[in-house]
């Protein structure tokens, strides 16, 4: 476990210091300019907007720095031969891999709670009032960020940068839609499409049940057992994949 | 120490096509206390032979042994075995202190004893007033030099390191080589790779030579040069011989001739210089190289 943390500390440390989170802060700052100016035309309800702003800036932050930060994680580690000094030290590779994502993971978590300091403000500015949906909504953006972390790790290790990169683009559309796409009439007369995209719903990441913003914006309530459920999976589902691809990695010729 | 018995390794090329073989039924030992060069062409297969070593790739067929000196289970083995790889790239954000601290608590090292390692190491390698610097800023030497650290920082029994002395400058080299000896004299066993024969020639013990993934020679250095039975006499101003079935080679340069002779025939032709009253500067007996004997071997 120290060895887990050793190697996540020095990945924070060297994430940091590429001075991600000065890009945090600027983009923060961008969202406040971003939503007074966008609030000083929404006759009447601007903290919705300033809201509905900040929360989707953070959500695409995240989502962001998962995917090009993720891309990368192992696979420059490899192209760069850096991995082979961790692993010649008698690490093993899982716990390498655990490390690494523990240290991203932490990363997100970090540039999450600056945005949302950043959205709060401007939230409270434009007399808004805040709930627990709203902490949840930043929670369950972030489990989002770190499903599609995991899974833009996953085809790294089985493919190259920039099919991985396309793959997870892929995933995370559908993986969006799967839910609605599902509630259309036009879905719902044909058996076989409804039962290929349950098919597509029992493998692929359900991102749709971890977005909550609408829910935040226009209706301010939620089953708890809704969001317990949806916080389990927003969990359960990366530590799924990265069990997968630690299995990947032992077996894989790191060439 | 380390044992590799019939490893073979294929690299699939391109899909649809044959596998590659780039390591073929290799056979050699790294034996304890030696200082082996580990020699061959440019995609020999030297960098493959180490992944295997060091289980970054896995064997189509054969057996790796590791001694039981090392350890009975793979975290206690390499935990014994200092490795450098080819052109590294390390974290380019962290300074060179950091990067080595990160190494050093991978093993299990007090923090005491690490700061002082460290600052051992880097006065012998010359890189103390850099230690504090972003990695990004390293020069390639100074790179494989913080790696040479890294490779050293727990005290390892072994050292495997691939191209350590490539890409870099004399002063370096020199640096470098200087190191390795003196690790050699403290009883670590090291394994390098090279295609600089001179290198080799110059620090090694013992010598294993690949070619298109073939074993072609492993043993003492010394073993591998054969005296041979011929001289080079050198003679004063441009000379030619009385009789030329004596002589193997003739080169004339700047202002001297230089012959070359079997043993046999010596004494007959410095009789014909004699008569013919040349001056005979001087008499050596010819030597091969470490590049003859290698091209020699590889045909």
């Amino acid at each position: 476990m120290k060895k887990i943390l050793t190697i996540a500390r020095y990945t924070i440390l060297d994430i940091l210091r590429s001075n991600i989170l000065v890009g945090t802060t600027l983009l923060g700052f961008g969202v406040l300019i971003a939503s007074g100016l966008v609030s000083t035309f929404a006759f009447g309800n601007p903290k919705k907007v300033a809201l509905d702003l900040g929360l989707g800036l953070m959500t695409l932050s995240l989502l962001g720095i998962a995917l090009f930060l993720g891309v990368n994680l192992i696979s420059k580690e490899i192209r760069d031969r850096t991995i082979y000094l961790t692993l010649s030290r008698g690490i093993s590779r899982a716990s390498f891999l655990f490390g690494k994502v523990l240290g991203l993971s932490f990363v997100l978590f970090l540039n999450a709670t600056i945005l949302s300091i950043f959205v709060i403000l401007i939230y409270l500015y434009n007399g808004g009032i805040l709930n627990h949906l709203f902490f949840m909504s930043v929670l369950l953006s972030y489990l989002s960020s770190l499903i599609l972390l995991n899974v833009v790790l996953f085809f790294s290790l089985i493919t190259n940068i920039n099919l991985s990169v396309v793959y997870s683009i892929v995933v995370f559309a559908v993986g969006s839609i799967l839910n609605e796409t599902s509630l259309l009439n036009y879905v719902n007369q044909r058996p076989f499409i409804l039962k290929f995209l349950k098919i597509l719903g029992s493998f692929l990441p359900n991102f749709s049940v971890l977005n909550i913003r609408d829910f935040v914006l226009y209706q301010n309530e939620l089953p708890i057992r809704y969001l317990v459920s949806s916080t389990i999976y927003g969990f359960i589902y990366p530590f799924v994949l990265l069990g997968i691809s630690c299995y990947i990695l032992a077996k894989k010729d790191l060439d | 120490m380390i044992k590799l018995e019939n490893v073979s390794k294929s690299y699939e090329a391109e899909i649809f096509k044959s596998k590659k073989r780039v390591v073929n039924k290799i056979s050699l030992e790294i034996k304890k206390g030696s200082i082996t060069g580990f020699l061959g062409a440019n995609g020999a297969g030297k960098s493959t032979i180490i992944k295997l070593i060091m289980g970054f790739i896995s064997p189509d067929e054969g057996i790796i042994h590791f001694g039981a000196e090392l350890g009975i289970n793979k975290k206690s083995i390499f935990s014994k075995i200092g490795f450098l790889p080819e052109r590294p790239f390390y974290y380019p954000h962290l300074t060179g202190r950091e990067f080595l601290k990160y190494l050093g608590s991978l093993n299990k090292i007090s923090p005491s004893t690490m700061v002082q390692r460290i600052n051992d190491l880097s006065g012998k390698l010359e890189l103390s007033s850099h230690l504090d610097k972003k990695v990004n800023n390293y020069s390639k030497g100074m790179l494989q030099r913080l790696g040479l650290i890294g490779s050293l920082i727990h005290d390892p029994m072994i050292l495997i390191l691939d191209e350590p002395l490539s890409g870099m400058d004399p002063l370096g080299r020199r640096i470098i080589k200087d190191m390795l000896l003196d690790l050699n004299e403290n009883n670590k066993t090291i394994f390098f790779s090279s295609h600089i024969l001179s290198d080799v020639e110059e620090i090694c013990d013992r010598v294993v030579i690949l070619d298109a993934g073939n074993l072609k020679y492993q043993g003492n250095k010394l073993d591998l040069f054969p005296v041979k039975n011929s001289f080079i006499v050198k003679v004063s101003g441009k000379l030619t011989p009385i009789n030329k079935n004596l002589v193997i080679d003739l080169k004339y340069k700047a202002g001297n001739t230089y012959v070359e002779v079997l043993e046999p025939n010596l004494p007959e032709f410095l009789k014909d210089l004699w008569s013919a009253s040349e001056s005979i500067i001087s008499i050596n007996r010819k030597n091969s190289t470490m590049e003859e004997v290698i091209f020699g071997l590889s045909g």
